[in-house]
């Protein structure tokens, strides 16, 4: 397995924080059991409703690949200190998802380390809402 | 000179409405009396799952064996009071059973992006945050995903029936005693409170279901709504239902939300999707 994609299990507390995603659709979509380590250089940050998405470009080894991470309405993340600026193109981050069971490239955000280290999680998590 | 003439005529023409719109000492002394409720506001179960309460709540608990998270929602909804089974008439309680059999293992997929009126009082997310207007002729109360109830306390009635229809909302007139609000709404939709891809469908209400509040702060930081849903057609005797909100400390403003400006859920083979980035315009 590539250094870039990395599995671990996932705890509690990762899994409930996902509830919020579920004022639009029901996140029985993503994989609560695997946790994703992605790496990679940040191609869009999309802030808007029902949901925000980071577009990952991940290297590998032969290609280029671009994940899908969603993540919960600007209105929910905006009170946890987030902005329509937290991640910008060009940001090299490390993501930690639930991906996607159907085996497209995406999954849902648990939390990131951002360019300059900084430890962000998704709000409603039980290790504290703070990006 | 004519044309000064014009001005001064057109000048008294527009003054005269904007002197009947300024408040009257009398409507100020109303106003002053009645509750301030100004700031933001959210249900309980949407606070608790803000602050990460919810979360901790399940700590230990460990995933789901089969890593689907559905078990997850349904104990997060079975939080909310108002998905309880109400006191039905023995017809409508072997109906509504058989639904919910119906509608047990159904597979989870995309929630409607509205709650109308009463799941919005017990919304288990952010998308009942709401702030409420008060004035002598009418309460506005302004949910985030757009809904508005509006609460006459002009001392109107109803509509007469030709006039009134169903609606998700219903339609509600109000009056204060002291600094409780009393709402009094009917015309709401027949159907189920949940969308029907739900797994937990809510009670179902006749067209004819008649409903009473009392809202009121409580504290500072707490309003309660004690509700009562009397429906002759479905239930045995009136159910009661009693919601507490709680004010939002960690937000500035009201900001909205919709499900149409970049929905990327698509709904593929009964399972829901990502779906990848439309082309971002020119």
């Amino acid at each position: 397995m590539s250094r870039h994609f990395k599995w671990m299990p996932a705890a509690a507390a990762s899994l409930v924080a996902a509830v919020p995603a579920l004022a639009h659709h029901s996140f029985a979509m993503f994989d609560m059991r695997q946790t994703l380590t992605l790496q990679g250089t940040v191609k869009e940050f999309q802030w808007t409703n029902p949901h925000c998405f980071v577009q990952l470009l991940v290297p590998t080894p032969d290609s280029m690949q671009e994940w899908s991470v969603e993540l919960h309405s600007p209105g929910d993340m905006y009170r946890h200190g987030w902005r329509p600026g937290t991640f910008k193109p060009g940001d090299k981050v490390t993501l930690m998802v639930h991906p996607d069971r159907d085996g497209t490239k995406g999954g849902l955000f648990v939390s990131a380390i951002a360019a300059n280290g900084q430890l962000m999680q998704m709000p409603g998590g039980a290790g504290g809402p703070k990006p | 000179m004519r044309i000064r003439s014009l001005l001064w005529f057109a000048l008294i023409l527009l003054a005269g409405p904007i002197h009947a719109q300024q408040s009257s000492p009398a409507r100020l002394h109303v106003l002053a009396a009645l509750p301030d409720w100004t700031g933001l506001w959210e249900t309980e179960l949407s606070a608790q799952l803000d602050s990460g309460e919810f979360a901790r709540s399940l700590e230990g608990s460990g995933p789901p064996p089969d890593g689907e998270s559905a078990s997850v929602e349904l104990a997060f909804f079975a939080r909310m009071t108002i998905l309880g089974e109400p006191p039905y008439n023995a017809e409508w309680q072997r109906r509504s059973r058989a639904d919910l059999e119906h509608a047990r293992g159904r597979p989870i997929t995309v929630y409607a992006c509205s709650m109308g009126f009463p799941l919005v009082l017990d919304s288990p997310t952010p998308e009942g945050m709401f702030e409420a207007l008060v004035t002598p002729e009418e309460t506005l109360i302004l949910y985030r995903d757009g809904e508005v109830r509006h609460i006459y306390t002009d001392g109107r009635s109803h509509p007469k029936p030709d006039d009134l229809w169903p609606t998700e909302m219903g339609d509600s007139v109000g009056h204060w005693q002291a600094r409780t609000l009393v709402i009094d709404t009917i015309a709401r939709k027949a159907g189920t409170m949940m969308p029907p891809q739900m797994p937990v469908p809510g009670a179902s209400l006749s067209a004819e279901a008649h409903f009473t509040e009392r809202l009121r702060m409580i504290d500072r930081d707490t309003m309660q709504d004690d509700l009562t849903i009397a429906d002759s057609q479905r239930f045995a005797h009136p159910w009661q239902l009693s919601f507490r909100f709680k004010r939002v400390t960690n937000a500035d403003r009201m900001i909205g939300t919709n499900c149409t400006e970049n929905d990327r859920n698509p709904v593929v083979d009964g399972h829901v999707t990502i779906a990848p980035p439309k082309e971002s315009a020119p």
